[in-house]
């Protein structure tokens, strides 16, 4: 087992031993991380030395984190910029227009919250979805194509945003339910 | 890679050597033992030929102990010292159980869990249920014809980690070496999947005894991956019961009120109104009889529709975990495969309606609820002791049911490890000092979903200490909580700079000696004091004057850009109402106060932090900030 510290520099894709691209087949990873965890699980060393039993449960936790940031598109895009020396947090700058842009989304959120609103809640929802699946796309070609490193940075930004008002609109719905 | 060249696989079991293990469901009404024994799994029989072990514990004068039917047997005759539904109290405390569950026993706090005056002395939850595992691993040892190399215990997916913890004390105590704990659902999940060779997202309604779980779980080509948990720890079929006890004390005008009834007759209509229950599931109507101490008889008639009127709450309940289990695991009830239902209590027709209803299809009922959970944990435990598995490698993928995190300041939680995170995980985070030349920092780990510290639970306390004196913002202590694949949690501390480090296996301590269970690491002075309510106290005082202390060396600093003056004044003014209460030695008092006081603060903390932040950063050298 490498250090711990080389962690920050450890490639999640390397790992699972995937091509270090944003667009990913979720078959792949679904089939790569079983590939590991299937091998170094725990319950493969429970007879096992004290040793093996550790470097299971380091190797397991790893393949974990790895297999939950390639799996999510915001920590995927995160992972990959990190790799390439950017940290998301040191660039929180957004865009002037997508600032008011999430005083819009969040006005209709409360809004639709306040008047107890479940269409508007639900439309509110299709179209963050979809704003969100925009999003994503464009993420893949500047990250895969162009090279758009900063553009990559501000969709990360964006689409952060999004998953936390996505989050608080199903918080609304389930208040709504309840 | 040279990070998987590990070695393979050590099963050192040579091939033909058969390795004797099984599955416990330790159950809240009954128990079951099972091995795997020519290929398949099957539950193992007493000598009278019974499966089931009623999980009671009847304690006798000079130290004899009765378990299961005879147990059981003993409950009208004896009811204080016959213990049932003991799972319901572990690593709980007195505060957290039940009304009813309160007046039917003799019980107090014991350390860190609660405790039941018994003829033979107190006894704990962990000790009575070693009880009953111990009748189990005798069962087993006689029937399999030799030791066990281990076992694997299940428990309710929604444990804490207090009663997951409770559960391998008991289990070690009755001389078990426990392979795994396996959530309930998921062993279901693995009897239920081998056998039909599934492949898709099911969802496990496991309402037990004394717990509800929901599992969702993704089955794809031999590996089970549990998406998300949810649950309710205190809600089951004996909660059922009680609504027909409070049905028959109603209609016979019996006294309502807690303690009145003599222990006796209690029991009797209890048992009187499981009965009813369980009559209820295949007939329309049950008949209700019993005779009580005084000489008079009770006897009525509970129809089918009045009993689900009376639980129509209850089956409720059961509701909204599931909404929330499949919120997490991202899942429709569209992408639903199956419904498996486990859990005696899922016989009932009204939750079989209710079920069906919300996952608009009809639930899988081809596996015994009562037996599949054993089942499981019995394919399960064949494999961990390293034999060979008919159905070939297959491998298990469980969660964490609860968000795990550290007490921040103000008394709000910030949390570390999600809820529903596939286990084993270790996450980090690092956390500063506070005060100029702080050298000690003192970690709350809490368990829960919720905001505020406390109403999450508490799972331990510890200090990091020898921090070197820094400006405050200058040290930097990474914490790293780490999950283990029971679901048992390890938190440990590193002041990065120096290397100084303390940790802490969260074990709360429990009714036994410190020999026969691991003393929790580092700062255990909290729960040195034998007297839950002067722990209580105690606490509350340690807790309030910190929240003065941080207070009060705020304000000795500069404050002017902060804080004005008719705040600083109301400050003030809280302040001294949280000095008064401590001076009383009034545990209400404090908390109310220390509540007020920490309501008004935060805000405050917040601005200062940042003004301190600002300051630190413009005091440094460009050199630094690299």
């Amino acid at each position: 087992m490498t250090g711990r510290g080389c962690e920050l520099r450890m490639s999640y894709f390397a790992l699972l031993d995937l091509e270090a691209r944003f667009a990913l087949s979720m078959d792949d990873l679904d089939r790569a991380y079983r590939a590991l965890a299937s091998r170094v699980h725990p319950d493969r060393f429970a007879n096992g030395t004290v040793a093996e039993r550790r470097d299971a449960l380091e190797l397991t936790t790893e393949a974990n984190e790895a297999y939950r940031t390639l799996k999510t598109p915001v920590l995927r895009a995160r992972h990959l910029l990190k790799l390439r020396g950017i940290d998301v947090d040191e660039n929180r700058e957004a865009p002037a227009a997508f600032l008011s842009a999430q005083f819009e989304w969040r006005e209709k959120l409360g809004d639709a919250r306040a008047a107890r609103d479940e269409a508007a809640l639900h439309t509110l929802d299709a179209a963050a979805r979809q704003h969100a699946g925009d999003l994503n796309a464009r993420m893949a070609a500047q990250l895969d194509g162009s090279r758009d490193d900063a553009g990559a940075v501000a969709s990360v930004l964006q689409l952060m945003f999004l998953e936390k008002l996505l989050a608080d609109l199903g918080d609304a719905s389930e208040a709504l339910e309840a | 890679m040279a990070l998987l060249s590990i070695a393979e696989p050590g099963q050192s079991a040579a091939p033909h050597q058969h390795r004797l293990a099984v599955g416990i469901d330790l159950g809240t009404t009954n128990s079951l033992v099972a091995a795997v024994r020519d290929g398949s799994a099957r539950a193992l029989r007493d000598e009278e030929g019974m499966k089931l072990l009623p999980s009671v514990v009847h304690y006798l004068p000079g130290g004899d102990v009765e378990t299961g039917f005879e147990a059981r047997g003993a409950a009208l005759i004896d009811p204080l010292n016959t213990i049932a539904s003991v799972k319901r109290w572990m690593g709980r405390r007195l505060a957290d159980l039940s009304e009813a569950h309160r007046r039917a026993y003799r019980l107090l706090d014991g350390r860190g869990m609660v405790a039941v005056e018994t003829v033979a002395g107190a006894r704990s939850p962990v000790e009575i249920s070693a009880e009953i595992l111990k009748v189990l691993r005798q069962r087993a040892e006689q029937a399999l014809g030799g030791e066990l190399v281990g076992a694997v215990i299940t428990v309710p997916a929604y444990f804490d980690d207090a009663q997951r913890q409770a559960t391998k004390d008991a289990a070690q105590l009755a001389g078990l070496n426990v392979l795994r704990l396996l959530n309930e659902p998921t062993a279901a999940a693995i009897a239920y999947g081998l056998e039909h060779a599934s492949e898709g997202i099911y969802a496990v309604y496991d309402l037990g005894g004394g717990t509800f779980d929901i599992s969702i779980l993704r089955l794809t080509r031999g590996v089970f991956e549990v998406l998300a948990v949810n649950g309710d720890s205190a809600l089951g079929g004996d909660d059922f019961d009680e609504a027909v006890y409070e049905w028959i004390v109603a209609q016979a005008h019996l006294p309502s009120e807690s303690n009145v009834l003599p222990a006796r007759d209690h029991r009797a209509l209890m048992q009187q109104a499981r009965q009813a229950k369980e009559c209820l599931s295949s007939q329309q109507e049950a008949e209700i009889f019993a005779r009580l101490s005084g000489g008079s008889a009770v006897a009525l008639t509970l129809t089918r529709a009045v009993f689900e009127e009376l639980t129509v709450s209850l089956v409720a309940r059961t509701m909204m975990p599931v909404r929330k289990a499949l919120r997490d695991a991202g899942t429709a009830i569209t992408d639903i495969q199956g419904i498996v239902l486990v859990g005696g209590a899922t016989r009932m027709p009204a939750i079989r309606r209710a079920v069906a209803e919300y996952f608009r299809r009809e639930p899988l009922t081809d596996v015994d609820p009562d037996e599949a959970v054993a089942l499981g944990a019995a394919t399960q435990a064949h494999a961990l002791a390293g034999n060979r598995t008919e159905a070939g490698d297959w491998l298990l993928l469980d969660v964490t049911p609860l968000s795990l995190g550290l007490e921040t300041m103000g008394g709000l939680t910030e949390r570390i490890i999600a809820r529903n995170s596939t286990l084993p995980v270790a996450r980090g985070q690092d956390f500063t000092t506070f005060k100029d030349g702080q050298t000690a920092m003192s970690l709350h780990v809490v368990q829960g979903e919720r905001e505020r510290v406390a109403d999450c639970r508490s799972l331990a306390r510890f200090e990091l200490r020898g921090i070197p004196p820094m400006p405050a913002g200058g040290a930097r202590i990474r914490v790293i909580f780490q999950v283990d694949a029971d679901g048992l949690l390890s938190v440990s501390a590193r002041e990065q700079s120096t290397g100084v480090e303390a940790s802490v296996s969260v074990r709360p301590t429990f009714g036994l000696d410190d020999g026969q269970i691991g003393a929790m690491l580092g700062d255990s002075a909290a729960h040195a004091a034998s007297d839950a309510k002067l722990r209580a106290l105690q606490e509350q005082i340690i807790e309030a004057r910190r929240l003065l202390e941080s207070i009060e060396s705020a304000l000795a600093g500069d404050t002017q850009s902060w804080l004005d003056d008719a705040d600083h004044a109301r400050l003030e003014a809280a302040m001294q109402a949280l000095r008064d209460a401590l001076r009383a030695e009034n545990a209400d008092r404090i908390r109310t106060a220390a509540a007020a006081l920490n309501e008004l603060s935060t805000p405050f903390a917040a601005r200062r932090m940042d003004d301190a932040v600002r300051k630190a950063l413009a005091g440094r050298q460009l050199a630094d900030l690299s």
